[in-house]
């Protein structure tokens, strides 16, 4: 029989043992009767027949063993074996077990959660073809100190009739259309895109066609690819769309195709989320920047090689159109762009799981210690029954892999909670993607945690506990041998690291803490508490003409304003964070500004009661009136940022303004307005300006949003807004409901994310730490308790006893504790970039995290060194 | 007549043998077998029987399968392999070398 075959019958055999034993058993009987019969027949009784035939059989016990050891497989016999022991041993211990199982499935899971979201984010291959050779390109004006700016149709234009590097360039503008015909109006986000995307990314439509060049013909029919979720959840999954019409914005298009399963927008890298529908349209004369652009390498061609060729580019066009005076093209990887800043989170927090897994798994290797001087005796006794040093170490090996599966089997559990919190909690992009095709992945990680994991705290004990010098340890009952001493040394230096990894993740906690206390004491210059903002983008082509688009702003405001609840209300472009629109301007008092060299200021289009309701303080001045209309003269409200840089100690008002678009009426300044950090909180102020809505017919931009400051009830006042507007137009819907909390809180997402985390995992490695210093100190305590009995019957007092344990286990902390810090001090840099406000070094947090890990040791060694003080001397003299 | 115990790491050989010449047996009836073709002398352990007979099993020299007996009795029948049978060939040959060649040494002097 072959090997294969024969481990498989064998195999079948060691599942079915009560079924093997009872035949067995059976066939034994009947050979038995026959027997018997045989000696009746031979002038027996049938009762000593019976008896007779039995006894030919000897001891069944040995027989059936026998016969059960036929099927053992040798090398899996003594596998077995060990895992059964093992099972009992835990099964006899089973608080000891549930602490190292525990510790582990925290440690193991933590490193598992993070790991799929840095797997899904960093390293999964992104699903185009060939993704390394695709790049990003965005415009960047190093003299004026801006970047990542989107790109004009008509620059990119340019791009592609000059370049030499690239097989494709294509770009995409994020928007949203008003889908109308079937019930409600929805909001739905798409992107508008030169017809070359999806060719660009290597990915075809599963259904229908691609688009063509023609398929974007400005002003020619509408043609739209739709994602798969949104054929799927908006028309069935109906394979016969493609062809039909669908209504949106009042005129709608044709649908051409549907992407597969899978293909998401996340090549746009932030600047869209969730796109629903592609629609073809581009407008190469057009030169609004509001473009991302993509484009993929020739082969052979280099990345510098590009930024070189598209760096002349960018000269020419510099001569060429003045306005593009001091911009560039900087190109960059698509990935780097898609994974921006979570990268550093992210390996700051697989960082900071790591440690605790360490600390989880040096607390189990302390485990096995302690009961490993338990067990000397059982061991010991081993040895001398005939174990080899290496049976006795696979033993104890196989101890710590029970554990270690058990402890990780546990921890994938903990991982899919974890991993649920990070999908609500994390900052966009952080969060492990929803991926059954992870599984694979993830499960083989965890096998190799598990494998790591048990090689650390089991490798150690195993090989200390398994060295089995039987001499003299029996008699001394296994107590002040050289075995408990190199254990404690050996647990004492493990002590070390723990503290050691505990203060470098507290540190690091810390600064984040820190970091978020100092982002909190910058003002954004807004009140924002109790003020949401929504949109409303009356997209229907019955508003494309301004004076209709305002006269529903101008009808809405009043209702908004009177409901209750509302305590002030306006619309506006742009809200502080969410909303910069730079343009520039000239003073009119001053000189012309060279080309390129105009200032630009946000652009915000507002009604009168903006600045009382985003609570942003007048400082000289007056806020507008529904009086400031196009029939009155034209105004503008600056703020004090804009009035200091364009006229540095003098009085603003008065004075007059110009806005560099369609647009171009000088305006009066009449009125100056508090800062407001409107590109973030790490942005310092920029220059504002300010509009009224009711003279901003020919502005370049319209005002979609409405603010209000509601009384407290929030979600009452939005379901008044929601009929209110419905009353005017019932197609019309409200979108993007936000709290302005909420989109200020947005862009430091990831100092809070870091900050929350690293301070859980702070606290989790010290709760560790703070056990493992406890476990060391009692076990030395009762290793010591005659030596204590001895010392304080030759007069030591308590209190010099409770010194000498306390003092010996704040110098193991302190140790620890110093270590940490200099670890510390070398790995903040990795967070430098993630901090604000206090620096990598700061001495504040180092001080106050060694002073308090000093405590909580102390606090931990404590109790135990109070039991050691309390020994009676009597007691521990006499007692074995 | 005294009946001897089988020579140790013969007992394979004789089972196989045993089931070579009738298609299935159980237990009972290969020890019984191996008494009447040994002509009385060759008593099988009934302590060693089933621990051989499962051992041949694992190593694939034999079949087993429940039937009934005559009596109508629940009993497990034993088929030889065709790696039983070979396995029985290599057996009886090396037996045979190793019975030669202990014969030329208790071989009387002279003869």
């Amino acid at each position: 029989m072959s090997l294969i075959s024969q481990l498989q019958h064998r195999f079948r055999f060691l599942l079915r043992r009560k079924e093997f034993d009872r035949d067995l058993a059976e066939e034994i009987e009947l050979h038995v009767d026959l027997l018997a019969r045989d000696r009746v027949s031979g002038g027996m009784s049938p009762d000593d027949a019976r008896l007779a035939a039995r006894r030919a059989f000897g001891n069944v016990t040995r027989l059936q063993e026998e016969s059960r050891r036929a099927w053992h497989i040798p090398p899996f016999d003594t596998v077995i074996q060990d895992l059964r022991h093992a099972l009992r041993g835990l099964r006899r211990n089973p608080v000891f077990a549930a602490t190292a199982i525990v510790s582990l499935a925290l440690g193991i899971g933590a490193n598992l959660a993070i790991f799929s979201a840095i797997y899904s984010t960093l390293l999964e291959p992104l699903g185009y073809r060939d993704p390394e050779r695709l790049v990003w390109i965005s415009g960047s004006n190093p003299s004026r100190g801006w970047t990542d700016n989107p790109i004009s149709p008509a620059v990119m234009t340019v791009w592609r009739e000059r370049n030499h590097v690239f097989s494709g360039i294509a770009a995409f503008q994020p928007s949203a259309v008003t889908l109308t015909g079937s019930g409600e109006p929805i909001e739905v986000p798409v992107q508008r895109t030169t017809p070359n995307v999806f060719s660009l990314l290597g990915v075809r439509p599963m259904l229908g066609r691609d688009f063509v060049e023609d398929d974007a013909i400005p002003n020619g029919p509408v043609r739209v690819v739709l994602s798969y979720n949104f054929w799927k959840r908006q028309f069935a999954g109906d394979a016969s769309i493609v062809g039909r019409e669908i209504a949106f914005n009042d005129a709608g298009g044709t649908v051409i195709g549907v992407m597969p399963e899978g293909f998401t927008d996340r090549y746009a890298a932030g600047m869209a989320a969730g796109t629903l529908m592609w629609i073809a349209s581009w407008d190469p004369t057009l030169m609004s920047n509001e473009y991302g652009v993509l484009a993929r390498l020739r082969p052979g061609a280099t990345l510098p090689a590009a930024q070189r060729e598209m760096d002349a580019i960018s000269r020419e066009i510099e001569a060429e159109q003045t306005w593009q005076v001091g911009w560039r093209a900087a190109i960059g990887p698509l990935r780097d762009q898609i994974v921006g800043p979570t990268r550093t989170t992210l390996l700051v927090l697989f960082g900071a799981t790591l440690f605790v897994a360490l600390i989880a798994c040096t607390n189990v290797t302390n485990l096995l210690l302690a009961r490993g001087a338990a067990r000397e005796r059982e061991m010991t006794v081993r040895a001398v029954l005939g174990a080899t040093r290496k049976r006795l170490t696979r033993q104890l090996l196989t101890e710590g892999t029970v554990l270690g599966v058990a402890g990780g089997a546990i921890g994938v559990g903990v991982a899919l909670l974890g991993a649920r919190l990070l999908q609500v909690l994390a900052p966009p992009g952080a969060a492990p993607a929803d991926g059954k095709h992870l599984i694979g992945t993830l499960l083989g990680y965890t096998a190799i945690s598990i494998v790591a994991a048990v090689l650390i705290f089991a490798l150690a004990p195993a090989l200390s506990m398994s060295d089995a010098s039987a001499k003299g340890r029996l008699d001394t009952g296994g107590r002040g041998s050289t075995q408990g001493t190199r254990s404690l040394r050996l647990r004492s230096g493990l002590i070390i690291m723990e503290f050691a990894l505990a203060v470098m993740l507290s540190v690091g906690a810390g600064l984040m803490i820190r970091t978020l206390r100092a982002i909190g004491t910058v003002p954004i210059g807004v009140d924002a508490k109790d003020v949401m903002a929504m949109w409303i983008p009356l997209r229907s082509r019955q508003y494309q003409p301004m004076d209709r688009y305002i006269a529903f702003w101008r009808a809405l405001m009043p209702r908004v304003s009177a409901i209750p609840g509302v305590v002030s209300a306006s619309l506006t472009r742009g809200v502080p964070v969410d909303g910069w629109a730079g343009m520039s301007f000239v003073a009119t008092d001053r000189p012309a500004p060279a080309a390129g060299e105009a200032p630009a200021a946000n652009y915000v289009i507002v009604g009168p009661d903006y600045f009382t309701t985003m609570g942003i303080p007048l400082l000289a001045g007056r806020p507008f009136t529904q009086g400031d209309d196009e029939s009155s003269p034209r105004v503008v409200i600056v703020n004090e940022e804009l009035a200091k840089r364009i006229w540095p100690g003098e009085n603003a008002l008065g004075r007059t303004i110009r806005s560099q678009t369609s647009d171009s009426l000088p305006r009066t300044i009449v009125g100056i307005a508090s800062n407001v950090r409107s590109r973030g909180v790490f942005v310092p102020p920029q220059p504002e300006t300010y509009f009224p809505y009711g003279q901003t017919l020919n502005a370049p931009m319209r005002p979609h949003q409405l603010v209000v400051r509601t009384s407290g009830d929030a979600a009452g006042v939005i379901t008044a807004i929601r009929r209110e507007v419905a009353a005017l137009d019932r197609t019309q819907p409200v979108v993007d409901v936000k709290s302005m909390s909420d989109i200020i809180g947005r862009p430091v997402a990831q100092q809070r994310f870091l900050a929350a985390l690293l301070t859980a995992f702070g606290v989790l490695a010290l709760t560790l730490a703070a056990i493992g210093i406890y476990g060391v100190v009692a076990y030395a305590v009762v290793q010591r308790t005659r030596e204590f009995g001895v010392r304080m019957a030759l007069g030591a007092q308590r209190g010099d006893v409770l010194r000498r344990v306390l003092g010996g286990s704040i110098r193991l902390a302190a140790v620890g504790i110093v270590l940490g810090m200099l670890g510390g001090l070398g790995l903040t840099r990795y967070l430098a970039t993630l901090l604000f406000g206090v620096r990598s070094t700061d001495a504040a947090t180092f001080a106050v995290v060694a002073v308090g890990l000093t405590l909580v040791a102390a606090v931990a060694a404590a109790i135990p060194a109070g039991r050691a003080a309390r020994v009676d001397p009597a007691v521990a003299l006499r007692g074995d | 007549m005294p009946r001897d115990e089988i020579p140790p790491g013969t007992l394979y050989m004789l089972i196989l043998r045993t089931l070579a010449q009738s298609r299935q047996l159980h237990g009972y009836e290969i020890a019984r077998a191996i008494l009447n073709a040994s002509r009385d002398v060759l008593q099988v352990e009934e302590g060693s029987l089933y621990p051989a007979l499962q051992r041949m099993l694992a190593k694939g020299w034999v079949t087993a399968e429940w039937g009934t007996t005559a009596e109508n009795r629940r009993a497990r029948y034993y088929t030889l392999t065709r790696a039983g049978r070979k396995q029985l060939g290599d057996e009886v040959a090396r037996f045979r070398r190793v019975m030669d060649a202990i014969n030329l040494v208790i071989q009387p002097e002279g003869t």
